[in-house]
């Protein structure tokens, strides 16, 4: 995560004076142990299959990832030269951490991986994706995930 | 939310940690146990390894070799086309190695072959409307595309190389050393004379990054 003081003026500009929707606040709400949550991965890093349409800026849009996807064949299509990829180059569990997970149901502490992923790019203005946010999410309830991963990039 | 001090592009530390990923990971996770929110929790724990957005320190890093201004007697200001690809065939040994040792790459994205996209890229400085290799997609895309193919190729070679260079080195090297760098310069002028709205956008910063910013100041073609 980076901070604004870190950040050139035009950038820290863009980011503090982006227009943000207004929400109503929600709260917490109580569910199962995390050993007994299913859990799906939401990475805004850009990534899908390498058959998969590649992402277009300023487009709400997702890609879906299916658990038994080769991870290999993952690519990104983010926009932004801003963030650094050679860690993904060399370990996509650093961006997508579909191993770790897998490990943590091993071990029982999750009680399950979801059978789909899904993937946004980011540096999209948040209003562009209000409405596929709220059809995942229903979407996720459907799919009985009980957990969800927010992995920024 | 959990806060971790890492850099963008690593948001679980860093590449091949798989326990420190996976304490990020689980720190994560148990906030969903939480009922007490709004949360923002701090990781406390910095990346393992070097620091990877330290100052470049080149010296330490082995780079066998000059890729400065192209090789033999071609310069990329007399023939960018020769110099770049001539780099790009130097560097074809350390992407092998790199494919060997990882079974993967992050290239393709552009759906063409990188030549094509080279000679794109190249044309492209000359002639903004050269005919771009995709016409199912806007040109600032198949552009984008294609500068982010090469960025992926030279990355992806220099991650081969030894010496354990930062992604912070392999930037400074890839934007200010190589023919590839100087190349994408010239790409970045041209959207930024082209009297195009959505190039001159591109040439903000989507295809020379923030922390690079300063080259194109100190470019000969600027």
């Amino acid at each position: 995560m980076a901070h604004l003081s870190d950040m050139l003026e035009k950038q820290r500009n863009m980011i503090v004076n982006q227009d943000l929707p207004d929400y109503d606040d929600t709260l917490c709400v109580d569910g199962p142990a995390l050993s007994e949550r299913k859990i799906a991965i939401i990475t805004t890093a850009g990534l899908h299959r390498r058959d998969d349409t590649v992402f277009t800026p300023g487009v709400g849009e997702y890609r879906i990832i299916p658990d038994d996807t080769d991870m290999n064949d993952l690519i990104m299509s983010h926009d932004s030269t801003n963030f650094d990829r050679t860690g993904f180059q060399q370990d996509l569990n650093l961006v997508f951490p579909i191993e770790r997970l897998r490990e943590l149901q091993a071990s029982g502490d999750i009680g399950e991986v979801a059978s789909y992923h899904y993937a946004f790019m980011g540096a999209t203005p948040p209003t562009a994706f209000e409405a596929v946010a709220k059809d995942l999410a229903g979407i996720l309830k459907s799919d009985n995930i009980t957990g969800v991963l927010l992995a920024g990039v | 939310m959990l806060y971790c001090e890492f850099e963008l592009g690593r948001p679980f530390g860093a590449p091949n940690e798989p326990e420190f990923q996976k304490r990020v990971l689980t720190a994560a996770l148990k906030l969903l146990e939480r009922t007490d929110g709004p949360i923002l929790d701090d990781f406390p724990d910095g990346p393992p390894g070097p620091a990877t957005n330290d100052e470049g320190d080149i010296e330490g890093w082995s780079c066998p070799v000059n890729f400065g201004d192209g090789i033999k007697d071609v310069s990329v200001e007399d023939d960018p086309l020769t110099a770049l690809t001539q780099e790009i065939e130097l560097m074809r040994t350390w992407h092998d190695l790199f494919l060997e040792k990882n079974k993967k790459s992050t290239m393709g994205i552009s759906e063409v072959d990188f030549e094509t996209c080279v000679n794109y890229m190249v044309a492209f400085i000359d002639d903004i409307d050269t005919a771009p290799p995709r016409t199912d997609i806007p040109r600032y895309q198949i552009l984008k595309l294609a500068t982010d193919e090469m960025k992926a190729y030279y990355f992806e070679a220099g991650l081969a190389r030894p010496g354990n260079a930062t992604d912070k080195e392999l930037a400074d090297w890839y934007y200010g050393e190589t023919t590839a760098g100087k190349i994408l310069l010239k790409v970045n002028e041209a959207c930024a004379n082209s009297g195009d709205e959505v190039l001159q956008g591109m040439s903000d910063r989507r295809i020379i990054p923030i922390h690079q910013q300063h080259l194109k100041q100190s470019s000969p073609t600027t």
